[in-house]
C-alpha cells in the first residue's frame, strides 16, 4: 500500500487578485507555460504576460502532456558541416509549468528516473532544473481518469514547487519546496489560521471516492507475465488500428528516434530527434528487414507490459499515472482498465 | 551518369493531372539546387529539350490505363537505374483506379461520346507490371519527401519516409481530433504531410494511401459499427488506394461478415 498523501500543512489563501499577482510575479522570473482552451481543444503552451488570465486550472488533461516540453516531439540536436558539428544549446528559459494535474506531475517523476537516471540526458536535465512546477488539485474526475489506482492523484503529493486547488472561489496555495516558500513569501501572502486546512482534506477526501475507475494493481507485473497467451491480445490486436496515438498522448511513453537530414549540398544538415511509437512497424525493425514484432498483438502487448510490467522491473514504479489520454484518444475505444480487468476474469 | 558526374532525372507521365511533377516545379527557392545536383534529362512539363535514355533516377507520375502506357511503364524500368512512383496514381492506382470498380465499356459510356475510339484497359499502380526502388505517397506529393528522395539517391542511402499513421502526426501536432464528427482516414493513412487537412479542420481523405502494419480490416469493421454504410466505406477507402495492398481484402471482410450476419 501507498503511505497517506502528504500535504503541506502550511496553507495560503489567494482571492482572484492575488492569484493573479502571484501568475503576474511568476511571469517575472519565468517563461509561463500552462494549459489554455482554444480552437475546441486545450493544450499546452507558452503564455505571454498579457494572456495569464488564460490559465485553466479546471481544465480536462491537455492533448499533449507536459513531456512535451522537455523534449518537443520533434527538434533538432545539432548542425553539421563537412565534419565540424555545430551543438545547439539546451534552449530553454527559466520556465514555469502551471496548472498541470497531479497525474501530469507524477509522469514528470517517471521521465526523471528515465532521462536523467543511468543514461542521463544533457537537454532533459538542463530543462528540468529550469523548471519551476505549479500543481492544481483536481476536485473531479474527467470520465476515463484512474489515477488513484497509481496514486498519482487527484492530489499531489510531493515534488512541487506549488500546489493549488480552487475552493469555494478562492485559491488554496501549499507551498512543497523551499523556492515555493520563498516564492510565496516574497509574494507576501500570509499563512492562513482559519479551517482550510481541513477544508482540504475533506475535498481530497471526496475527489478520491468520485474516481471509480480503479485497476487492481496487486501482482499486476506477474499477472501479465502469466497470461502472455490470454486471449484478450488478441481481441484488442483485432480493434487496435496500430495508429500510436495513444504513445502520443501518453505522458511517459519517451521513446523517440533520431536522424540525420542532409541538406541539397551533401555536405551540410542536421541531426533530428522525434517521437516515436512502439506501434508502428517501423519501430522494431533491424538491419536487413526483420521485425520481431511484425504482428500486432506483438505490438499492442509491448505498449500494455511495458507500462504495467517492464517499467516496474526496471524502477520499481509503474509506467502509467492514470491519466486517461490514451482512453480520450483511442477512435478504437481500446482501455487499459478494461483489458487489466480481463486478465482477472 | 553522364561525364557531368550529375546523376540524370527524367519524368514520365501516364494517366494523371500532372499534379505531381508540378510540385516538382513548386520548390521554387531550391529548383537551382536540384539543377545543380542532378541532370535533368527528361521532364517534358519542365524543359522541351528531352534527351534519351539510359536515366538512372525516373519518376513515373500516374495510373497505368492503356496498352500504350504498359509499354511505357516497362520502357521507363528499362531505362532508369531506380524507379519510383511519383504521387498516389502511381502507387496505388490513386482516382484513377476507381473505375475498377465498374465494367469498362459502362465507365466508357457514361463518360464518353465515342468509347469505340478508347483504347483503356483497368487502371493499374505502377508496380502491378514493373518493379519500383520507392514510391512517394499523396495526392499531390509532398515536395520535402521528393527532395529526401533525390538526396538519398545522391548519397546511396535509403530515405526515411514516414510508413507510419498520419492519427500519431496529427496528434503530436496538436489538432482537434476529427473522428467522432467525420469519417477521417488518419488512422490507417501514411503520415508525411504534415496532417495538412485535420489542422486545417477537415477530415483525412486518405490520398497518402494506408500506412504499414496498419489494420484496415479493423478499420473497416469500426466504421461500420459507428453506422457508416458499406458502400460509403468502400468509396472513402478506394478514393485514391483502391489498389492499395489490404484495401480490397479489408472490404471483402466486411462484405464477408455482414452476409454471415
Amino acid at each position: 500500500m501507498s503511505p497517506p498523501a502528504q500535504i503541506a500543512t502550511a496553507v495560503r489563501v489567494a482571492d482572484e487578485a492575488s492569484w493573479g499577482q502571484l501568475l503576474r510575479a511568476l511571469a517575472q522570473t519565468y517563461d509561463i507555460w500552462a494549459p489554455v482552451a482554444e480552437k475546441n481543444r486545450v493544450i499546452l503552451r507558452c503564455l505571454s504576460p498579457d494572456e495569464l488570465d488564460q490559465v485553466k486550472l479546471d481544465a480536462p488533461p491537455t492533448l499533449l502532456p507536459a513531456k512535451k516540453v522537455y523534449r518537443a516531439p520533434e527538434e533538432t540536436l545539432l548542425r553539421f558541416r563537412k565534419g565540424e558539428v555545430e551543438p545547439l544549446g539546451n534552449g530553454q528559459h527559466p520556465w514555469a509549468l502551471v496548472g498541470i494535474h497531479p497525474c501530469d506531475l507524477r509522469a514528470i517523476q517517471l521521465l526523471d528516473r528515465v532521462y536523467t537516471g543511468f543514461f542521463a540526458d544533457e537537454r532533459y536535465s538542463h530543462r528540468r532544473q529550469q523548471n519551476f512546477l505549479v500543481v492544481a488539485n483536481c476536485l473531479q474526475p474527467f470520465p476515463h481518469c484512474f489515477c488513484t489506482s497509481f496514486q498519482s492523484g487527484p492530489f499531489a503529493r510531493k515534488e512541487y514547487d506549488l500546489a493549488v486547488t480552487p475552493l469555494f472561489g478562492r485559491h488554496l496555495v501549499q507551498a512543497g519546496s523551499a523556492a515555493g516558500e520563498a516564492f510565496l513569501r516574497v509574494l507576501g501572502l500570509p499563512e492562513t489560521t482559519g479551517s482550510e486546512l481541513a477544508e482540504l482534506v475533506a475535498a481530497q477526501a471526496q475527489a478520491e471516492q468520485a474516481v471509480t475507475r480503479k485497476v487492481n494493481t496487486d501482482n499486476l507485473p506477474r499477472l501479465l507475465n502469466m497470461n502472455v497467451d490470454h486471449p484478450v491480445w488478441d481481441q484488442i490486436a483485432d480493434r487496435c488500428l496500430s495508429c500510436g496515438a495513444c504513445t502520443a498522448v501518453c505522458p511517459t511513453c519517451y521513446c523517440f528516434s533520431v536522424q540525420d537530414r542532409l541538406n541539397l549540398d551533401l555536405q551540410s544538415g542536421e541531426r533530428r530527434m522525434a517521437w516515436t511509437s512502439c506501434l508502428i512497424m517501423e519501430f522494431s525493425r533491424v538491419a536487413l528487414g526483420h521485425n520481431p514484432r511484425h504482428e500486432r498483438v506483438a505490438r499492442v502487448k509491448q505498449r500494455l507490459y511495458h507500462k504495467f510490467s517492464y517499467f516496474n522491473d526496471q524502477y520499481g514504479q509503474f509506467g502509467c499515472v492514470g491519466c486517461g489520454r490514451c482512453v480520450d484518444t483511442c477512435v478504437a475505444g481500446i482501455d487499459p482498465v478494461e483489458v487489466l480487468a480481463q486478465l482477472r476474469r | 551518369m553522364q561525364e557531368s558526374g550529375r546523376p540524370r532525372l527524367a519524368v514520365y507521365k501516364l494517366s494523371s493531372c500532372a499534379g505531381c511533377q508540378l510540385q516538382i516545379l513548386n520548390v521554387e527557392d531550391l529548383l537551382l539546387d536540384i539543377a545543380a545536383a542532378v541532370e535533368i534529362a527528361y521532364f517534358p512539363m519542365a524543359s522541351r529539350q528531352m534527351d534519351p535514355g539510359p536515366y538512372d533516377i525516373g519518376f513515373v507520375e500516374g495510373a497505368v490505363t492503356s496498352p500504350e502506357e504498359i509499354q511505357r511503364v516497362k520502357q521507363a524500368r528499362q531505362q532508369c537505374r531506380l524507379l519510383v512512383a511519383l504521387g498516389s496514381c502511381a502507387a496505388f492506382g490513386g482516382v484513377p483506379a476507381n473505375k475498377n470498380r465498374f465494367a469498362q465499356r459502362v465507365v466508357e459510356q457514361q463518360v464518353y461520346q465515342h468509347p469505340e475510339v478508347l483504347n483503356s484497359v483497368e487502371a493499374r499502380p505502377v508496380e502491378h507490371y514493373v518493379r519500383l526502388d520507392a514510391t512517394l505517397r499523396g495526392c499531390p506529393i509532398h515536395p520535402e519527401e521528393f527532395l529526401e528522395l533525390v538526396k538519398g539517391a545522391l548519397i546511396g542511402a535509403t530515405p526515411r519516409l514516414p510508413n507510419y499513421s498520419l492519427c500519431l502526426e496529427c496528434r503530436l501536432r496538436e489538432n482537434a481530433c476529427l473522428f467522432a464528427q467525420e469519417l477521417c482516414l488518419g488512422p490507417i493513412t501514411a503520415a508525411g504531410c504534415g496532417a495538412l487537412c485535420p489542422r486545417l479542420g477537415r477530415s483525412c481523405q486518405g490520398c497518402r494511401g494506408p500506412a504499414e502494419g496498419v489494420n484496415l480490416a479493423g478499420f473497416a469493421r469500426l466504421l461500420q459499427e459507428k453506422g457508416y454504410e458499406r458502400a460509403i466505406i468502400q468509396n472513402q477507402l478506394g478514393k485514391y488506394a483502391a489498389a492499395a495492398p489490404g484495401v480490397a481484402l479489408a472490404m471483402a471482410a466486411l462484405r464477408w461478415e455482414e452476409e454471415r450476419r
